[in-house]
Parts: C-alpha cells; sequence; structure tokens
C-alpha cells in the first residue's frame, strides 16, 4: 500500500514537471511578431499566475513583526532619503551655488562653522579688475548674539608687494576667563563679552621655496562686558578680576609687525611632507584707551609644524610653538591679549583661554591616517604650559596634556570638516569646525 | 466552565517564538527530491498601455542602498534563514535547464551557441558603420558639465547619436572602453546601444537652431559658434586634425522610459511580473560586471524603453566606465574594493589605526594612458564591490554566481583578442596588456566559481549503435583550459544507487532502464581534482520518457 503510494506521488509529480514545458511556448527573441487576441490573453493569464510576487508577499508576512519593529527606522530612512531626494531633484544646492558662485571661480561662497565665531558664510570674489585682488565677505554668527563680520581685501597690488587689507567686527559674547597663571582653577571661571573692531594692513612679498616676508599695523578698539547668560559670573561682577588690565572698556590699540613663514609642505590641502614655520613679532601701543591703563607691549611668536611620510599616505606631524608678551615701558597688556592655551588650536581638550599668561609654549605629535577617500582619522597628544615667563619658571610638573582622535574631511578647498574629540584634565571636549582655515 | 488565567495568554513568548522558528525553517527548508521543474516563465513582450518616464534620484539610491535597505536586509528574518541554512532563494525566471528565458531583458547568446567572430565583434550593430563623418552633424543637445563635454548629434541621413569625447591627456581611454564594454555585454546577452568610435573633423559640426545651452554661469541661453569654439578647445585633436570620440546611436524607441532598478518591479509594466532582483541576469551580471570593472552599475547606467512593438525592452548603457577608464580619467585604484562611501571599510580603516594597508593601496601607476587603470592583481571575483550595493547582486547564489561565469568564460582567447582590437588603439602594447589583464581577470572567476559549484554542464543524450543510451556531460574547467582531463575524476550514480566512476563525465544508461510512462530518471555526476581534491556537490540530470525512448527534461545543481 505504501509504496503504491509513493508510486503515485512520483508519477503525478513527473506530470506536474512536464505540464508547463508544453503549455507555454519557449519565450524567443522574436521582437516582430504579432500576438492573436487569444495569445495575449492567455499569456497574460499566465503572468497573473506566475505568482513570484506572492512568494515575496509571503515572506514579507512572516517578516510583519520584525518590520513592525524596525518601522521608525524605516520612517527615518525613508524621511531622509527623500529629503536627499527632494533637494537633489530641485537642485537647491546648484542652484543656491550658481546663484552666488560661478564655475569659472570668479565668485564662491563656503558655510564655515568654528567654536570662536559661529555658523555662516565666507563668500569670495576674485574678479576685481585689480590684478590677483580677491575680496572676502565673512559673516558668521550663534548663540548669546555672538557675531563675527569681516571685510578682506587680498592679494592687491602696490608696487611690488602684495597688500592685504582687513577690517573686522566681532562680538565674542560668552569668553570664559579662569584668571592667570598656569594654577588657573576650573571653578574660578566668569565670563565675559569682547567687542573688538580691528582694521589691519599688510604688505609683503613671496620669495622662492615658500618664503614669504609681510609687515602690517593695524588698529583696534576693544570693549569688554559681563558674559551673556546665567550660567558663570560676569567678569565685571567680580571685584578681582574687574581690576584686571584690558578690564575696562574703550581699549585702542595700534600695532606694527613684522613675520616671516615659510610653507614647504607637499600637498597644502593635505600634507604628507614638509613643514610650516612662522616667525612673527608685532609691538603694540596704546592708541587713546578710556581707562586710566597705559598699554604698551611686544609679542613673539613662533611657531614650527614639520611633516613626515611614514607609509601609504600614512604621516607624522609634529609642532612646537612658543609665544612670548612682554611689556614695554612698564606698561600694562589686556588680559585677552595674553598668550592663551585652550583653544582647539592649543593644548585640545581644554576650554578656549583655559589658561592664561605672558608666555606660552605647546607642543603637538600627530598621527594621521586615511579611513576613505576623502577622510583622515588623526591621533593626537597635546602639552603645553603658560608662565609669566617660560624661561625661568618652566616646571615640568605643571604641564597640562591633551589627547584624543578627531576626523578631516577633505574637500576642494582643503580641510572641510574637522571633527575631533579630547581628553584633557578638564573632562572631555568635541570639537567642529566647517572651512576652519579659510576663517584664518 | 474552564477559564483561562488572567495573567496568561493563549501563545506566550516562547510558543510565539517556537512558532516563528517553525515558520521560517519551513520556508526556508523548501525544494528537494522529485525533480519539478520550474514553472514556465510567460513571455514578457506584449504590447503594454503607455508607461511613464521615471526618473531615480542618484543620492536618493545611494542613502537608500547604501545604508537603510542594508539595515532592512539584515532583518529580513526569511532571508537570513534561508542564507543561513544554505537555501538562498533562487533566480525566478529559469527554465528546466536552470537557464533565464529569453526575454525583454536578455537573450541567451554566446554561452549558449558560440557566435562567430564576426558576430562577436559586429555586437548590437545594425549594419552600418556609424555616425557618416562626410556629412554635416547638426548639434541638437549640449552637454558642457563635467571634465569632458559631449554632444546630441543628427547625421545628414537623420539618425541621432550621442557624441562623447575623449578627457584630455587621454585620448582612446573612454571610446575605447565604451565600445569593448558594449561588445562584451552584447556577446553576454543583455540588452546594449551601438557604439562606436569615430573620428570626424570639427568642421562637419553644425549647431541647431535654436538650440540652448546651460553657460557656466548657470544661465540658460541660445548656443552660438564661440560657445562651440570655447567648448571645443578643451578637446584633442590628432595630428591630421581629426577628433576621437565614441559615438553612442540613440536607441531606437517610442519612448525613452528612464532607467529600470534593480530592484522591485515597474508598476505600469504589466510585463515586468518579476521582481528584478530575482531575475538570473541580473543577479548573474555581477560577475560579468566584476570581470569588466563595471563599477558604476547603478540603475541611472540603465535605461528602459518602449519599443515600436510597445513593450518595455531593458538595457544596459554607458560603458565608458569599464575596464581601466572612468570615463573622464583613468579608474581610481580603490574601485572594485570599495563601494563609493563604504562604512564597513571605513570602519576598518579606523579601528586598525591606519595598520592595515588596503590592497589597492600598494597598487603602481597607469602604464597605458589608452587603457587607465585595469589590473587583475588582487582581483577577487566575490569580493568585487561596486558604487553601492546592488540588491539585484547582493542575492546572488551560487548558482547566479556560476551561471556568470558561465558567461565569462565563454569568451576564448581569440574572442577577447577580436573585441579588444574593436578598441582601435594606436599602441598594440596597449592592447595585448588590456587583453592579458582581461585573460586573467577570467581565469581567476573561472578558478573561483568552477570549483565552488559542479562544473558540470550542457548535458547531451545520444543512443548508440547497439540501442545503449549514453548521457555526458561538458566539464566547463576542462573546457576552459583550467584544469587537464588526466588530473579529473568522474562518477555518477543512476536513481540514487551505486557511484560509478568514470574517466569521463559521462554515463552509461543500463540496457534494462527501459523508459517507464510515468517515471523519471535522476543520473547525478560529480567531479574532483585527481590529486587532493574532494567530490563536488552532484549535478543531477533528469530524463522522462520520450516516444523513441529517453529525452532530458531539466538538470538541478
Amino acid at each position: 500500500m505504501k509504496s503504491h503510494v509513493i508510486m503515485m506521488r512520483k508519477r503525478l509529480t513527473f506530470l506536474a514537471t512536464l505540464i508547463p514545458l508544453y503549455v507555454f511556448a519557449p519565450a524567443t527573441a522574436q521582437e516582430e511578431s504579432t500576438w492573436s487576441q487569444a495569445q495575449i490573453d492567455s499569456i497574460q493569464q499566465a503572468q497573473k499566475a506566475f505568482g513570484e510576487g506572492r512568494t515575496h508577499l509571503s515572506e514579507k508576512i512572516l517578516n510583519l513583526p520584525v518590520s513592525l519593529a524596525l518601522l521608525p527606522v524605516d520612517l527615518t530612512g525613508m524621511a531622509i532619503a527623500n529629503t536627499v531626494g527632494w533637494v537633489s531633484e530641485k537642485e537647491i544646492v546648484p542652484k543656491t551655488v550658481d546663484l552666488l558662485t560661478s564655475d569659472d571661480g570668479t565668485r564662491k561662497l563656503f558655510p564655515i562653522y568654528s567654536p570662536l565665531g559661529g555658523a555662516g558664510f565666507k563668500y569670495t570674489h576674485s574678479q576685481l579688475d585689480w590684478d590677483r585682488a580677491r575680496l572676502a565677505l565673512t559673516l558668521s554668527t550663534w548663540a548669546h548674539n555672538r557675531q563675527r563680520y569681516r571685510f578682506q581685501l587680498e592679494h592687491f597690488s602696490i608696487g611690488p608687494f602684495d597688500g592685504d587689507y582687513d577690517l573686522r567686527y566681532e562680538f565674542l559674547s560668552q569668553e570664559p576667563f579662569y584668571g592667570i597663571g598656569q594654577d588657573s582653577r576650573k571653578s574660578d571661571r566668569v565670563n565675559y563679552a569682547g567687542e573688538n573692531v580691528l582694521t589691519e594692513l599688510a604688505l609683503g612679498r613671496d620669495h622662492q621655496r615658500g618664503v614669504s616676508t609681510r609687515l602690517f599695523t593695524g588698529f583696534r578698539n576693544i570693549n569688554v562686558y559681563n558674559g551673556r547668560g546665567d550660567a558663570f559670573p560676569g567678569i565685571l561682577k567680580d571685584a578681582d578680576f574687574a581690576l584686571l588690565p584690558g578690564a575696562e572698556s574703550g581699549v585702542r590699540l595700534v600695532n606694527f609687525g613684522a613675520e616671516i613663514r615659510q610653507d614647504s609642505r607637499d600637498h597644502p590641502g593635505r600634507p604628507e611632507h614638509g613643514g610650516r614655520h612662522l616667525l612673527r613679532a608685532e609691538i603694540f601701543n596704546d592708541a587713546g584707551s578710556k581707562g586710566a591703563q597705559n598699554f604698551n607691549f611686544y609679542r613673539i611668536t613662533a611657531d614650527i609644524t614639520r611633516y613626515w611620510h611614514l607609509f601609504y599616505h600614512r604621516s607624522l606631524s609634529l609642532r612646537l610653538a612658543g609665544e612670548f608678551t612682554r611689556s614695554l615701558d612698564d606698561g600694562d597688556i589686556p588680559f585677552y591679549m595674553l598668550s592663551e592655551l585652550g583653544r582647539g588650536e592649543t593644548v585640545r581638550g581644554f576650554e578656549r583661554g583655559r589658561f592664561r599668561d605672558h608666555d606660552l609654549i605647546l607642543g603637538a605629535l600627530e598621527y594621521r591616517y586615511p579611513i576613505w577617500d576623502f577622510a583622515d582619522l588623526f591621533l593626537f597628544f597635546d602639552g603645553g604650559e603658560v608662565a609669566d615667563d617660560v624661561v625661568a619658571d618652566f616646571d615640568w610638573q605643571k604641564m597640562v596634556f591633551g589627547y584624543g582622535a578627531g576626523v578631516r574631511v577633505w574637500g576642494a578647498n582643503g580641510e572641510f570638516i574637522n571633527l575631533m574629540g579630547a581628553f584633557s584634565e578638564d573632562g572631555f571636549r568635541f570639537y567642529l569646525g566647517l572651512n576652519q582655515e579659510l576663517q584664518r | 466552565m474552564n477559564k483561562r488565567p488572567f495573567n496568561r495568554p493563549p501563545f506566550n513568548r516562547p510558543r510565539i517564538a517556537l512558532l516563528w522558528l517553525i515558520l521560517l525553517f519551513i520556508c526556508a527548508c523548501s525544494g528537494s527530491g522529485a525533480f519539478v521543474a520550474p514553472r514556465a516563465v510567460p513571455d514578457d513582450r506584449l504590447p503594454v498601455a503607455d508607461p511613464d518616464y521615471r526618473a531615480i534620484n542618484i543620492p536618493k539610491d545611494l542613502i537608500e542602498k547604501q545604508f537603510f535597505d542594508q539595515l532592512k536586509e539584515a532583518f529580513n528574518l526569511p532571508r537570513q534563514v534561508r542564507r543561513l541554512s544554505g537555501h538562498r532563494r533562487e533566480a525566478a525566471n529559469l527554465n528546466a535547464f536552470d537557464e533565464p528565458v529569453n526575454s525583454s531583458w536578455y537573450t541567451r547568446r554566446h554561452s549558449s551557441r558560440r557566435m562567430s567572430i564576426e558576430e562577436l565583434v559586429n555586437g548590437p550593430n545594425s549594419g552600418e558603420k556609424g555616425p557618416d563623418t562626410n556629412g554635416a552633424w547638426t548639434i541638437t543637445k549640449v552637454k558642457n558639465e563635467g571634465v569632458t563635454p559631449g554632444f546630441n548629434v543628427v547625421t545628414e541621413s537623420g539618425v541621432g547619436y550621442v557624441i562623447k569625447f575623449e578627457p584630455p591627456g587621454f585620448s582612446e581611454l573612454a571610446s575605447g572602453a565604451e565600445v569593448i564594454g558594449t561588445k562584451f555585454f552584447h556577446a553576454a546577452g543583455f540588452n546594449v546601444p551601438e557604439n562606436y568610435i569615430v573620428f570626424f573633423r570639427p568642421e562637419i559640426l553644425r549647431i541647431g537652431e535654436g538650440l540652448t545651452f546651460t553657460d557656466k554661469r548657470g544661465r540658460e541661453r541660445l548656443f552660438n559658434a564661440e560657445d562651440l569654439a570655447e567648448l571645443m578647445k578643451g578637446v584633442e585633436a590628432r595630428p591630421d586634425g581629426r577628433i576621437r570620440v565614441a559615438a553612442s546611436k540613440l536607441i531606437p524607441a517610442k519612448k525613452f522610459l528612464g532607467p529600470f532598478s534593480y530592484k522591485s518591479t515597474r508598476k505600469d509594466d504589466p510585463n515586468d511580473f518579476i521582481r528584478h532582483e530575482h531575475r538570473r541576469e541580473l543577479r548573474g551580471l555581477r560577475v560579468m560586471a566584476a570581470w569588466l570593472n563595471h563599477y558604476d552599475t547603478k540603475d541611472n547606467n540603465t535605461l528602459d524603453v518602449l519599443t515600436h512593438q510597445d513593450f518595455v525592452k531593458h538595457y544596459l548603457i554607458d560603458f565608458g566606465s569599464t575596464m581601466g577608464s572612468q570615463g573622464n580619467e583613468p579608474m581610481p585604484p580603490q574601485i572594485g574594493y570599495e563601494n563609493a562611501f563604504d562604512p564597513h571599510q571605513v570602519f576598518i580603516n579606523s579601528v586598525t589605526l591606519g595598520l592595515y594597508v588596503r590592497p589597492w593601496e600598494k597598487h603602481g601607476e597607469v602604464i597605458y594612458p589608452a587603457i587607465g587603470f585595469f589590473s587583475a592583481e588582487n582581483f577577487h571575483p566575490q569580493k568585487y564591490k561596486f558604487i553601492f550595493p546592488n540588491p539585484a547582486f547582493e542575492m546572488m547564489t551560487t548558482r547566479d554566481g556560476f551561471w556568470g561565469a558561465k558567461l565569462v568564460m565563454a569568451f576564448r582567447d581569440a574572442d577577447i583578442e577580436a573585441i579588444v582590437a574593436e578598441g582601435r588603439y594606436t599602441d598594440p602594447a596597449a592592447a595585448a596588456y588590456l587583453v592579458e589583464v582581461l585573460k586573467k581577470r577570467r581565469d581567476i572567476i573561472g578558478r573561483y566559481w568552477f570549483w565552488r559549484a559542479n562544473p558540470l554542464d550542457r548535458p547531451v543524450l545520444t543512443t548508440g549503435d547497439g540501442g545503449q543510451s549514453r548521457l555526458s556531460t561538458t566539464d566547463l574547467a576542462v573546457e576552459s583550459g583550467l584544469a587537464e582531463t588526466g588530473q579529473r575524476r568522474y562518477r555518477y550514480r543512476i536513481n540514487g544507487g551505486a557511484w560509478n566512476e568514470s574517466g569521463q563525465p559521462e554515463a552509461v544508461l543500463p540496457g534494462d532502464l527501459l523508459p517507464n510512462a510515468f517515471e523519471q530518471v535522476e543520473v547525478a555526476f560529480s567531479v574532483k581534482d585527481a590529486i587532493g581534491g574532494e567530490w563536488m556537490e552532484p549535478f543531477s540530470v533528469f530524463l522522462g520518457p520520450d516516444p523513441e525512448g529517453w529525452q532530458l527534461i531539466g538538470v538541478r545543481r
């Protein structure tokens, strides 16, 4: 009985095997053929009965609980994809870029962001019918009414020199101040708001081997107020700080200086070899400040960065920098003009302005390696110290250190995005920069 | 009355989980036992009502396919169970011999019936030799974005072509790739446009009446002679003043319908009743595309057209970014190793702190500018990555891959040499280099797939003089020169009986195996390398009764 059933089953299976082989003629490549209505009806029925879609549907039903659980992710994905699709379809980005820039490179618009200035745009126009001259306008803003506006006229010719003119207004509404010296405590923070108007003219020349020299002079007017927000006390409310040099409004300074730079980096956007060297000296004189104090000082800056190619686009860089700010004729130095440790460009992991004093030294070691066509990951270790006289007072024990990692995303104009996370004795800090190189 | 406790539902969590597991197991473990021919695939070339043009948004497509489709796929339990149990869903458009049926997508060509060298080099060409360069070409459309310009032109005889110029400094790069790629994909069975290499003098260009274009400042305006001169400044001319271009003949169609998608179906085409990711030719295309370094296999490099017979025909287009060419420059060395944005690779690169040197980072320079960057070094057919994950490629099973390998291995040395000659490279060494790389990559594909899936194929049933039937197959590994007959061992068995070893991939059917009107016979073949090999999974050929004896009714891999 059992074998009979098996035999029947096999036979029926075989018959079922043969049916589809003969019911439909095998598809051919005869595109020119014309179909009779009967053929069309038969094939349409076969198409509907084919059932491939039903298998898909059954799998979907089977997976329904998981699909429901993933619904929020799915909806988010759809929303993101559709938004990107809509932006792309409507050509919003190219239309905006087209509106404000040109393909020949004469007009460009860049989005910018830095922790100091906030978010905004930089616009450049390079066809001014004046040699290589370029006009640049920068606008940025952020919370607590932080604002920065900048007008630059770059690379205009005056005789054999290249000239740069810079006019800047900035209102930095919530700057931290922790006191003077390496021993300042995190808990001593007060806030101040700095309102600066700055104008500067520089004349320089490019020489061989990436060397350039510049002479510059400028004027600045600085007002200091209590910082915005209630999170920290205002600087003028604290009796100790209210007497700080520069804490009163209406500080006016003129400055004169000279600098020499050398840039031997192989790819300035993404260097693996060469270096960047800067030596700068400038003198600041009081130009009729409103308060009783008389500001006279000078500052010398040396900053050296070297890059070494290790292997396959992995590179190592070492930066050593020092800044020395000294009084002239017993003049005063406004506290915000002192050397400062704590910004993303100094020892990372500390709040901006965390340590201030007359002198500063710092070192930064960075290992960089590519993780994508347009992105590098880097690991860094920074160390630095501020002191009244760093040569006489330098103390290894007082040095502060920061370490962490970050990602640099490269665009056509060099570094586009810079994301960093850094640890220090003050905790963890996160940094974001967008087209930061363009803001210097 | 028997009341259920309030806090005890009829199906608690473990039971529901068990139920799901059973369902998934049932779903996963389908198919085996007696041979059942796949459901015959109906023709898909019936006349249809006017379908709409459909655009595919590339950024949206990238985000969906690179991120969210991957996530959804990872949590698609039926598929994951199938994957883990080794029963991945096979393609849906197959005949009993594991081949895709001819359709509006695909026509079996070189791998099924060897094409002559003339047929191979002629490819899809309809007897013309490209646009006539003796008469004027009227420009009807201008493409001025990107590095290389391009035009749509109409010849004096009224035929339309898309003209693509070479990137500066790399004459022959893109046009060579375009034409060679076209011939290979056509011979493999895909629908492709007619592409030609043409040399023309710029004097024959005429500006079409009222032709507008978008200038560099983004303004739409009339295209004039100065614009043409400006555009042609960036184009490299040969010493005799002629310019080499790739000319792609506009596909004859009632209407262009935009690209097809590698997943789902086209809702306004009733003929499109098989989800695209389950089409054998699209899954197997992965092997072909990897061979030819056709990295850019996104939807936008395909085209649906409504033919004059009123059905939708599906084309692969734009082969200028294949082999060593990226269209406007040589192919970057990372192509094939990473998706355009590859989160997995970015993660690996990040956590290994740069100590892991990716294989492509060690690649050398471009040797022949006409060829660009194309190498067989480190090529792995299964690890090859495309611009972003392709849903059809992701669904590829071993059977699909084996079928794709058959397409590739069908190209013998002479075939490759003849097709590469169509690239009309000035430097014979460049052409020889390209041939060499293609051969090496082809053999790597063969060695991978023909040792992963049983390479016995093409069963033939013959009856000798004595009335004895013999069922022979072809060992594709031997046929393609990757293995030698003397180094192979074969065996077969009939209807699950004892294995019989044989020096040839063939079976002799015993005289007492008489055809029975309701029976089918399974002849299973296996193969191994004589030294150190293991018997491969059997390749089964099924026979059914025929008025004159037996006939082949299908195969199972």
